[in-house]
This record gives structure tokens, sequence and C-alpha cells, in this order.
């Protein structure tokens, strides 16, 4: 990871000083100070210098604004070492999209084109990082940083659809929360459980990739009954109770893959786990039903 | 791990380099779903352990315990046969290691029908499997008579669900869907001459 990091750095500042010195012209002068601070790896000076810019008139070009979303990128990588509450990061963006506003033409599409998806891309690295600390019922940090970058890609491209991303968003929140049951709710379905319930349902509810969450929820549904019932070898009463309370989770689960299968009918992995789970529940005619699909699929 | 985490990195670093004053390099903006899709996990696997073998094997431990066992102080190990399933044997197998039962070391022996019919020693547990199949049940019935009549067998002898003449008990799946679980069915006959009585719990889960 640090190699990574060196490189980057290595690189940024390669590259900053090969672009930083072909001279600009159209700026005023405070900005080109601020470019010939930033040059320098001053960026606390020429944070200054921008700020100098604007209060002196230079606000009204795009490039005044896209040098002060540059400087403070460049401060929230190398100074705050990317810290996912970065406010430099969120002030950097909000100057970004100010230039976007003052370049009614797009002239500076390309380059801050560059820039966007950089800091989109790092928001994307928090949501990941952040569905690490969701806890049940609390994604406000990952979905915060989901919404940031959502909007830099409906900015970078309007045809962007933002609902594939925000399913795969609720699909590894509910991963997460699936994990964590299995580690931590052995003997019963807990907060996680339903936690990761509840991500999958939301997933289902912005229809795309449907077939994956019915599936994947009916699975890891199985697979808690599963659990729960391994850990209860007390006495018969308990083997008893346990496997009531299992064959509870996994009528749930056999009812996600028929609607599954419902979904698409041609994914040979809903046949396959609903005949897992209809050997548990002792429903021979649905095993049957579901080796003649494998079959028709070409399966077995 | 790294490896995926490294090209991300370097991905995110030509972006990095990106400066508001010269040339900017040509840059494809990269589809959203890509992107996600970097981070995302693996789909789940569906546990694929044997449910009826484990809850067989719980009830088969159990009654390994709480049965009175007659002339268990002849006995060097509690020994348990299992016949035509493999995957019940291996299931107690795992469930007992390091366990005993009645004071004495567990024993399993997986068998086939055929070596059944060809083992000379005794059971104190004998478990026969895949008893309700049509394919085979005269093979076993055919195996256990053979075994029975070497020596004088006082094994307890159950079935997975047959009723068959010298079996002393039946462990029958019961129900579908929600309600489901195991019953017992005993032969009383058989039982008695053995001088073996269930306990208590297990007659509570007499078959109706």
């Amino acid at each position: 990871m640090n190699t990574c990091f060196h490189l980057i750095h290595k690189t940024t500042l390669l590259f900053a000083a090969l672009f930083m010195s072909a001279a600009i012209n159209a700026q005023g002068p405070w900005t080109r100070q601020a470019i010939d601070l930033a040059q320098a790896g001053q960026l606390d000076a020429a944070e200054q210098r921008i700020e100098m810019a604007l209060d002196n008139g230079e606000g009204q070009d795009p490039l005044t604004w896209y040098v002060k979303a540059f400087v403070l990128k460049s401060r929230f990588v190398e100074q705050e070492g990317r810290h996912p509450n970065s406010s430099l990061r969120a002030s950097a963006i909000d100057a970004c999209f100010e230039s976007v506003k003052r370049d009614p033409l797009g002239r500076l599409d390309q380059r801050r084109a560059p820039l966007f998806s950089y800091l989109a891309d790092t928001h994307l690295e928090d949501v990941r990082d952040a569905i690490q600390r969701s806890q049940p019922d609390n994604a406000e940090e990952p979905q915060q940083h989901f919404q940031v970058y959502a909007r830099i890609q409906k900015h970078l491209d309007p045809d962007w659809e933002e609902a594939p991303d925000a399913v795969l968003l609720d699909q590894q929140l509910a991963e997460y929360a699936f994990q964590k049951a299995a580690l931590e709710e052995a003997q019963s379905a807990g907060p996680w459980f339903t936690w990761g319930k509840t991500c999958y349902e939301n997933a289902l509810l912005r229809q795309h990739d449907q077939f994956r969450s019915e599936y994947n929820l009916a699975v890891h549904t199985y697979n808690q009954g599963v659990r729960q019932f391994k850990a209860a070898e007390n006495d018969l009463d308990a083997i008893d109770g346990a496997l009531s309370a299992a064959a509870t989770l996994w009528q749930a689960a056999a009812d996600g893959l028929e609607r599954a299968i419902g979904l698409d009918a041609n994914q040979p992995s809903g046949y396959e786990a609903l005949a897992v789970v209809s050997e548990a529940l002792l429903k021979q005619d649905k095993i049957e039903w579901c080796k003649a699909h494998l079959v028709e699929l070409g399966q077995r | 791990m790294l490896r995926p985490f490294c090209v991300l990195f370097l991905l995110l670093s030509v972006a990095h380099t990106a400066s508001p004053f010269g040339a900017v390099p040509e840059w494809k903006i990269r589809g959203g779903s890509e992107e996600m899709q970097s981070t995302v996990q693996n789909d789940p696997e569906i546990d694929r352990s044997p449910i009826w073998a484990m809850v067989f094997g719980r009830y088969l431990y159990h009654l390994g315990r709480e049965m009175f066992w007659p002339e268990l102080d002849e006995r060097a190990r509690f020994q348990i046969g299992v016949v035509r399933w493999s995957a019940l044997a291996e299931d107690l197998a795992s469930q007992l290691e390091g366990r005993a039962i009645a004071g004495l070391p567990v024993e399993i022996t997986p068998l086939t029908a055929a070596e059944l019919r060809d083992h000379r020693g005794d059971f104190t547990m004998l478990f026969l499997g895949d008893t309700n199949a049509k394919s085979g049940k005269e093979e076993i019935e055919e195996s256990l008579k053979r075994w029975n009549k070497k020596q004088d067998k006082k094994a307890l002898i159950i079935t997975d669900g047959a009723q068959l003449p010298a079996c002393d008990l039946v462990f029958q799946r019961r129900g579908e869907g929600q309600d489901i679980g195991l019953c017992l069915i005993q032969q009383l006959e058989n039982l008695e001459n053995k001088g073996m009585v269930l306990p208590a719990p297990f007659l509570q889960r007499l078959c109706p």
C-alpha cells in the first residue's frame, strides 16, 4: 500500500512540475502567483493567494476556481493523507463545481474531468472503507460518500445511471452485515442478520440486479438457519427447537429462491440452491423439479 | 488483497497527476459501475452441510448417552456402525471426536451393505441408512440377516425409515416445509429381547 502511495506522490510531483512549467497567460496576477507557489510545493501560501485572487475580482474566471480546487485537492492528499472527513476535499469539489458554473461553454471541461474523477474515486474508496464501519441501521457514512461520488458521476456523464451503483452499495452493506451475523449470531438471528436483510430489501426496491439480491438474501437466510441448527446440541428439546427455528428460515429462503427463479429462470444457481434448501425441508417434489430444470439448462 | 488495491491506486494516480496548467492527458471517464464493481465481494456460497445427517447424528448421540446399555461393562469401546450413509458417519465422527459415551471411547465404522454382510464383530449401535430406497432394500435386508447369523449380536439396530424385521428402532423423518422433525417407531418385542427400553425423551417422540 505504501509503495502505491509513494508512486502516486512521485508521479504527481513529476507531472505537476511538467504541466506547471507551461505559461498561462489568461488568468489574473493573484492566480498566477498561486500557480507559482503551488509549483514550488507551497500549498498553504498558494491557497492564500487564490483567496486573494477571489477577493480581488479574479473569481469570474473559471480557471481561478479550478486552480483553487486543484490546490485544495493537493492539500487534501499531501497534508491530510486523504482523510475521509476532510473539509478540504469538500471545498475542492465545491470549487470545481463553481468553476463549472462560471464556464458555460465548457472550455475547461477536459481539465476538470480528471480532477473530478480523482475526487470521485477517493469518495468511492471511502465508501468501501465506511462499509466496514457500518452498524445495524446505520449506513450514513458510506451513503454520504456515495452521494458525493454520484453527484460527480452525474456531472461527468449526464447519462450515468445511479441505480446500479446504489444497488451495489446496498448489496455490499448487506454482505458486510451477513459476515458479521456469521461471526456473532450463531445461536439466533440478531441485529446484523436483520440489517443485512433490510439492505437486500432496499436493493430490491431499486429494481436493478434483482436476481442477485433475491438469491444472495435467500442463501444467507438458509445459511443462518444451518448455523443456528449446528449450534444446538444440549438435549432433544434444544435440537428440535433449533430445527424448527431453522426450518422457518429455510422456508423463507425457499420462497426467496422461488422469487429469484421467477426473475431469471435461466440461472442454474437458483435451482441448485433451491434443491439444497428443499432437501432440508423434505420437499422431494421440489428437488425433482429443480433437477429437471437443471437438466434442461444442461447442468446435470 | 494488496494487488487489486494497487491497481485501483494506480488508476487513481493518473487522475491525481492532472494539472490545472498544461495539456491534460487523454482521459477516458470510467463507468461508475465498473468502479463500484472493484469493491464488490463475492456472492455467498450456500452451506451444503448434510442437514439430515446432522439431525440423525444428534439423535443418535443423545440416544447413546441416555439409553441403558445392558452388558456395557463387557465392552472396551462404544462402537457405532453406520451402513450406507457416509455423511452420517462423518458427522458422528466429527461430533464425537474426543468424547465418550457411557464412559467408553467411541468408535465409528462406516460400512457398505456388502461390508456389513462380511463383518464378523458386533456393534453397540448399528444404523442402517437409505432403507427407504427401493433399490438396494433387499440387499441391505439380506446383509443384515447374514451379519446377524454370525454369533449372538446385541447391537441396537436402527434404520432411517424402513421397519425391517430385525431392527429395533426406526428414526423417521416427518413433515414437510416448516413443520419437520424426527419421530421414532420402536419394535418393542425386539427391544425387550435385548433388555432395552427407550429413555423418556425418546418415548415422547414416538410417531403417531
